[in-house]
């Protein structure tokens, strides 16, 4: 009988020695999880933030014929000295993107002459997160001399 | 009371291999666990910059049509060659900064002044795009 126990104790060391190893080779073998961006929907949010910024700068402005609604709304805002934000900016950005997706942005913009980006909306820069798309687009601003890059950050949330 | 003893002790024996199946499996289970977990936590916050989803042709395009408008508007009435060279050549390295911080290189040469003829090179990894062009400029 005592035998009998020391064998069963034996089967049992074993047993649980042999649980333990195995969930260690396991867990060796668990790759980190690549992340879960599909290629084609981060290709769709870099046309869709294109377009938008495209949109932006064929439209004539309503405030001056001259200039285009992405060249106005960075003119009255690089030209003022209390830096304005033209809401119809954004007002149009989260039209452009559909309802059904959830996506946030940055919008920069970078001054080629003076060699400086500067974050145009929001006030402080929102973290980026995940996968990130860059879409820009080359302003000229006739009334400076300015050439400026807006550059639209976006993320999925 | 020594039976007794011997008996309750027997009773912890047999229980023990019990007990140590147990603490294998809680361990087995910590150990996936935190292993899942750290691989998860390793992607927090990962940042991929998406690339071009576009053909080269597009940036191209639209960097020949905004340069012919930057150059357009630049120029006086009535400019002459040393000042369309001046302004075209601030307008390259203005124009190639830009490009540059996109990954893609850009360069231009004014060829002819008169006719406001260019030769324009843009390329980004492979793709090369080269190929000279009359600027459309009302002056």
């Amino acid at each position: 009988m005592k035998n009998e126990n020391a064998q069963v104790h034996v089967i049992d060391a074993i047993t649980a020695i042999s649980i333990i190893i195995l969930s260690i080779i396991f867990a060796g073998s668990i790759a980190p999880v690549q992340s879960t961006v599909n290629p084609g929907t981060s290709s769709q949010l870099k046309i869709l933030a294109d377009d938008a910024l495209r949109t932006l700068d064929t439209e004539m402005s309503e405030d001056d014929i001259k200039l285009t609604k992405l060249e106005y709304y960075l003119w009255s805002y690089t030209s003022s000295p209390f830096k304005n934000f033209d809401v119809r900016l954004t007002d149009f950005l989260n039209e452009s993107f559909p309802s059904t997706i959830s996506v946030s942005y940055n919008i920069w913009y970078y001054n080629s002459s003076n060699k400086k980006t500067v974050l145009w909306y929001p006030d402080e820069a929102r973290l980026t997160f995940g996968t990130v798309i860059r879409s820009h687009r080359i302003v000229f601003d006739r009334y400076s001399n300015y050439v400026y890059d807006v550059i639209l950050e976006v993320w999925w949330i | 009371m020594d039976i007794k003893k011997i008996q309750l002790f027997d009773e912890k024996r047999k229980n023990s291999g019990a007990m140590l199946i147990i603490l294998a499996l809680f361990l087995c289970f910590s150990i996936i666990g935190a292993a899942a977990l750290s691989a998860d936590i390793q992607n927090v916050n990962v940042k991929t910059i998406s690339g071009r989803s576009r053909s080269l042709i597009y940036e191209f395009n639209i960097l020949k049509t905004k340069f012919e408008e930057a150059f357009n508007d630049s120029l006086s009435n009535t400019p002459s060659n040393e000042e369309k060279n001046e302004i075209f050549t601030a307008l390259v390295e203005n124009f190639s900064r830009i490009e540059l911080n996109h990954g893609i290189f850009f360069n231009a040469t004014l060829l002819d002044a008169d006719n406001y003829e260019v030769d324009f090179l843009i390329f980004q990894k492979n793709t090369r795009i080269n190929g000279i062009i009359e600027l459309d400029i009302n002056k």
